[in-house]
């Protein structure tokens, strides 16, 4: 919101006060300013002056050969502009002078000498763009400088609306100027305003009220309006603020909303006989004053007359019930909507208007009457010849409550780490506008209305309000108090940043992040079907809106995304699945580690041993405990039928490894290998860490023994190595594999080499007792068809 | 025998001329000094000496005897000398500028930072927590106070589920679980990542990190918040910063304030990050509203306390001067891969 300085001037002293100062306590106490300048000082030397004579350039259709009275004797000048003739005042920059875009020199144009401009509105910096030169209305003395007739010098400071959101009373500029007041400890001026009592005796406009989202209206109708145009310092003060001078009625609605932050509008006089406040009952077509035609929905809030809808209120009104250039009268509202009605209709139809912007911070109703009394004042002032002609209709649906908010100065000292007196305490609420009474002890605050809307209930705002005036800069930053304890950090959480450390700095892999949820594409071209048990409603990509449960699919769709730019390169992410929904219909979350590997050199059974060399580093690092795998027992429609295997930790399955089905493996590329593991972290993490308990090496000497069987071809490693574990014995032994055979003409057998270690850790084994193992364990192998081969 | 000795001898320095081989060395050993050699023939032959000269003759043996051995010697060393230099100059002379094809890890820019900005909480005596992405309207709105037709419930600002739930919009909304689960007093920080439903450019993003943080006491007042953020952030941005807060609005904060910092970058100077204001605004925070402590079952007449929020996805475009926020959520490995893990 722009706000000017001249504004604030009207209601509180600041001359003497840079605008630097006050931008920087104002922002410290109140709001953020995001920006402040200086307007009007780029131009200079431009004064009232009268067109004498006017006559059409010989050689030329549009350009107009001047005689211009400067009030210091009489110039050339050469002006293009379409609307100049003589006799009318104009703007002039004489030779010296200064402009937007420059400095005027004199000059030859077409052949006549030029010493001066007649300057529009845009070249003074007053309007964005204007059609012909500024005619000046006003009886100015020619040669009178237009800085001593208009306020075109002001400093404007924008404030950030965002910073305003919930400060409804700083809307307008008073409210501002009271905020300045109180920081600069100036006094407040207070706004004059007619008093509307005085045409109580006159009908009124009949006004219903059939929503509750009307918390007041009130309206008055004025007619006997001669003037078309607003004057010059009230169509700069609103280009100043951001907004486009229109017509007189029309302007001062949106002069008195900036100054008070209450919107108003003005209907033409003729418009209504009566007036309806109501939600509309069925969508409707509405054109708005801007010339579209709308379809709102049922349920907006209309603005209507004895027969349709004028307005929608609060937002825009119609194009029907607009000022026009004849109008002479006018039934004026100043009304008070409920806060996200408004903000749910703007929104809805995409029009965020200045009046809906304030009607969405939930204004003061206390302020329509006011606004009106404010807005006949200076109408009044203006065109001396207005009169009302109803009394003022006011129907006040809903009052706040009166707030009243109990504390004391100890509380607020507390709170903040201040010793603030009492009075101190009291002046500043007071000059916000707060009353106070004060037993000695207990301060009973009474809210202003402008600000008990939502902002200010409880002592813990009262506290804020005395603090940001005492000025937060001068609170003294102090160290806490307290009892030293230790804490304890969850095991899952600390956990999680070693992994991945692992991940990256032993295996060499990269962190990625993704979104939670799938990409309803890359799976369908991955060939990756999955599970969801949560959908987002308002996803931004339509289809993209299944909650993730598992964390393969993103990361596949980062493989197959890199796999142009890099040829071998592993990723990995720890990131957050729903598995499904408990009782009451919330999700259950869990965190789950999903990771891949790429290459288009290595094998596929290479790749797939590199990540069971993963899943077995972090077991044994974090755990230290051994991962035994159920293979083939992970049915997924991209994860390989044959080679994939279930992750066991103490016989509980925490995830699994695999490599890609080919459907899904050829989609990302047929030449090279991909191998995958995900990981149930939430659950991995919950697993009891086993002690590590160092083991002194026997003191006797252990025997190796190697053995030699023929078996099966598919026999699994595990497997044979559990059966092999049956033999009975009471010696101690290891069984490690040393190698594996396999050809073609072992008509589907392999051969196995184990090497075992065997000893015991109270005698050195005698050759009986290696003898007699030695034939125990071919003997077990022999039970479960591992036949011995010699070697 | 003398002449004997001679023509050994002769023969011998002739013979050990051609050896350069540790073979051919063995060979004359055993030529000269085995069981059958040379000189042991020359001592078996000292039997049929006179015995007058036989004392003479004995030491002659012995001293060429001698005289063999040291020559065996140095030319052994001399061979192993050779051997050793042959080998040096056969060696392959490897070009150890070819890149190792070892693969270097990464770990994700907001790892590394949320792992910093733990470390230095840590010191000071906070728990670190973890909080859910998918929230209960409650936890993410009413228990923070959100009142119930606030815009930042909508549909454009929050991501919905079908189960009436939402994808936490802040990390605030673990604070009453947090609340619940600790007490007062308590010192917690609990980051996570957090949705909102706009669009995304290269500032926006909806999906990224913050951190939050609670100190519940007592005592806690503001001058104890100013306090501690100083020190906190001196200690995250590694550099010595003053702050100052300004009004902010939270709903779960009463008062609420922005916090600046002076600028890291020119030390308050004034630089294009700043936008030539000396401060940037970092870390939004204020008292914990008395709302949201009661319905985290905190006593309010005894115990009061501050939040603040860090923007960690912020600080990780900060720490790696990252300028598209995009790129943290985008999975291209060649720019994602160029954190180091410390």
């Amino acid at each position: 919101m722009k706000i000017s300085l001249n504004w604030i001037n009207d209601f509180v002293d600041i001359k003497g006060i840079e605008p630097a100062e006050i931008v920087k306590k104002f922002t410290l106490a109140t709001a953020e300013v995001e920006d402040f300048y200086d307007v009007g000082k780029d131009i200079s030397g431009i004064i009232v002056a009268k067109v004498l004579s006017c006559e059409a350039h010989p050689q030329s259709n549009h350009l107009h050969v001047l005689k211009v009275d400067t009030g210091n004797g009489v110039v050339d000048c050469i002006c293009g502009a379409p609307n100049v003739r003589e006799g009318m005042l104009v703007a002039f920059a004489k030779v010296g002078a200064k402009v937007v875009g420059g400095e005027i020199k004199a000059t030859i144009i077409a052949g006549y000498p030029s010493n001066g401009m007649c300057c529009s509105k845009e070249e003074l910096g007053l309007a964005e763009k204007s059609d012909g030169i500024w005619e000046i209305v006003d009886d100015v003395k020619l040669g009178t400088d237009i800085k001593d007739v208009y306020q075109i010098e002001d400093t404007i400071f924008e404030v950030d609306n965002k910073s305003l959101t919930n400060r409804p009373d700083l809307w307008g500029h008073y409210g501002i100027a009271r905020e300045i007041a109180v920081l600069f400890d100036k006094p407040l001026k207070n706004i004059v305003v007619d008093d509307l009592n005085y045409y109580s005796q006159m009908d009124k406009i009949p006004v219903e009220v059939y929503t509750d989202s009307c918390l007041r209206y009130s309206c008055i109708k004025i007619a006997n309006v001669s003037k078309k145009e607003s004057p010059e310092n009230v169509q700069i003060r609103l280009y100043r603020c951001g907004m486009r001078a229109i017509n007189l009625l029309a302007d001062l609605t949106n002069y008195v909303m900036l100054e008070l932050g209450q919107p108003m509008h003005a209907f033409d006089g003729n418009a209504a006989q009566r007036i309806e406040v109501r939600d509309l009952p069925r969508p409707t077509e509405f054109t708005t004053l801007d010339g579209q035609n709308r379809l709102l929905d049922a349920g907006t809030m209309m603005i209507c007359n004895e027969k349709e809808p004028m307005c929608i209120a609060g937002v825009m009104g119609g194009l029907d019930s607009e000022i026009v250039e004849n109008s002479n009268s006018v039934i004026l509202e100043g009304a008070c909507f409920d806060s996200s009605s408004i903000r749910k209709t703007a929104i809805k139809l995409g029009l965020r208007s200045e009046a809906s912007n304030r009607y969405e911070k939930s204004l003061d109703p206390e302020m329509t009457t006011v606004a009106i009394g404010r807005y006949f004042y200076i109408l009044r002032y203006i065109d001396k010849g207005v009169r009302v002609i109803s009394g003022l209709s006011d129907v006040y649906n809903k009052h706040y409550e009166r707030r009243t908010i109990s504390t004391t100065a100890e509380f607020i000292n507390h709170y903040v780490g201040v010793k603030l007196s009492n009075d101190f305490i009291i002046s500043t609420l007071n000059a916000l506008g707060f009353k106070v009474k004060n037993d000695g002890f207990n301060l009973q605050i009474e809210v202003p209305t402008y600000r008990a809307t939502k902002d200010v209930t409880i002592p813990v705002d009262i506290v804020e309000e005395v603090a940001r005036i005492y000025g937060y800069d001068n609170i003294k930053p102090e160290p806490v108090k307290e009892v030293i304890e230790p804490v304890e950090q969850e095991r899952e959480h600390l956990m999680e940043y070693d992994l991945k450390l692992m991940l990256a700095e032993k295996f060499g892999l990269n962190e990625i992040h993704s979104y939670i949820w799938e990409d309803e594409e890359s799976n369908k071209n991955l060939n990756i079907e999955t599970t969801s048990y949560a959908k987002i409603l308002n996803s931004i990509v339509k289809e993209n809106n299944q909650i993730r449960s598992e964390m393969m699919p993103t990361i596949l769709k980062v493989i197959n995304e890199n796999k142009n730019l890099l040829s071998n390169f592993g990723v990995f992410e720890i990131g957050r699945v729903v598995v499904g929904l408990d009782e009451d219909k919330n999700v259950i979350e869990k965190k789950h580690l999903g990771l891949a590997l790429y290459n288009t050199q290595k094998t596929e059974k290479e790749l797939y041993f590199e990540v069971k060399d993963i899943v077995e580093s972090m077991a044994q690092e974090f755990l230290n405990k051994n991962v035994s795998f159920k293979l083939k027992a992970v049915s997924k429609n991209f994860v390989h039928p044959v080679n994939n295997a279930q992750i066991l930790i103490d016989d509980k399955c925490v995830g699994y490894i695999a490599l890609l089905h080919p459907l899904t493996k050829n989609a990302i590329n047929k030449k090279s290998a991909v191998a995958v593991l995900e990981l149930d972290y939430s659950d991995f993490a919950k697993i009891e860490e086993q002690k590590v308990q160092i083991k002194m090496p026997s003191k006797y000497q252990a025997t190796n023994l190697d053995f030699n069987f023929v078996m099966d071809k598919n026999v699994v490693y595990a497997d044979s190595i559990d059966n092999l574990s049956k033999i009975a014995t009471n010696l101690k032994y290891e069984i490690a594999l040393k190698d594996i055979y396999q050809s073609a003409d072992m008509q589907g057998k392999k051969s196995m080499t184990y090497s075992v270690k065997l000893w015991s850790d109270d005698h050195t084994l005698s050759g009986e007792e290696i003898e007699n193992f030695h034939s125990a364990f071919i003997q077990n192998a022999k039970v479960f068809g591992y036949e011995l081969k010699m070697m | 025998m003398k002449e004997r000795i001679e023509e050994l001898k002769m023969e011998f320095d002739r013979v050990i001329n051609d050896a350069n081989s540790m073979e051919m060395i063995d060979e004359l050993r055993v030529a000269f000094l085995g069981k059958k050699g040379k000189v042991t023939d020359l001592l078996q032959g000292l039997r049929d000496v006179p015995s007058e000269s036989r004392r003479e003759m004995g030491i002659a043996i012995n001293n060429f005897k001698e005289y063999v051995e040291s020559v065996l010697q140095n030319k052994i060393q001399e061979v192993k000398a050779l051997e050793l230099q042959r080998e040096i100059n056969s060696a392959e002379k490897i070009d150890i500028t070819i890149p190792s094809t070892s693969k270097k890890g990464s770990l994700h820019p907001i790892s590394v930072v949320q792992k910093e900005v733990e470390e230095v909480f840590k010191s000071m005596g906070f728990i670190v927590e973890d909080g859910n992405e998918v929230e209960t309207e409650y936890n993410n709105f009413d228990a923070v106070n959100v009142p119930r037709n606030h815009p930042a419930r909508d549909m454009q600002d929050t991501f919905w589920l079908d189960n009436g739930e939402v994808l936490k919009t802040q990390t605030s909304a673990g604070q009453n679980r947090i609340l619940r689960k600790y007490g007062a007093p308590c010192k917690v920080i609990f980051p996570g990542r957090c949705f909102r439903n706009e669009s995304v450019d290269a500032s926006h993003e909806n999906t990224f990190f913050q951190l939050e943080g609670m100190m519940v006491g007592r005592d806690i007042n503001v001058a104890n918040l100013i306090y501690f953020m100083k020190t906190m952030l001196s200690k995250v941005l590694k550099k010595d910063v003053d702050v100052r807060l300004r009004p902010g609005f939270f709903p779960f904060t009463e008062p609420s304030f922005e916090l600046d910092v002076t600028c890291p970058f020119c030390g308050g100077k004034g630089c294009p990050t700043c936008k030539h204001g000396g401060w940037i605004e970092l870390c939004p925070c204020g008292m914990i509203h008395p709302a949201v402590l009661k319905m985290g079952g905190v006593d309010t007449n005894k115990y009061q306390g501050f939040a603040f929020g860090l923007g960690l996805t912020r600080l990780a475009m900060m720490k790696y001067n990252i300028k598209e926020i995009r790129t943290l959520n985008s999975g291209n490995i060649p720019f994602l891969s160029q954190t180091k893990t410390r």
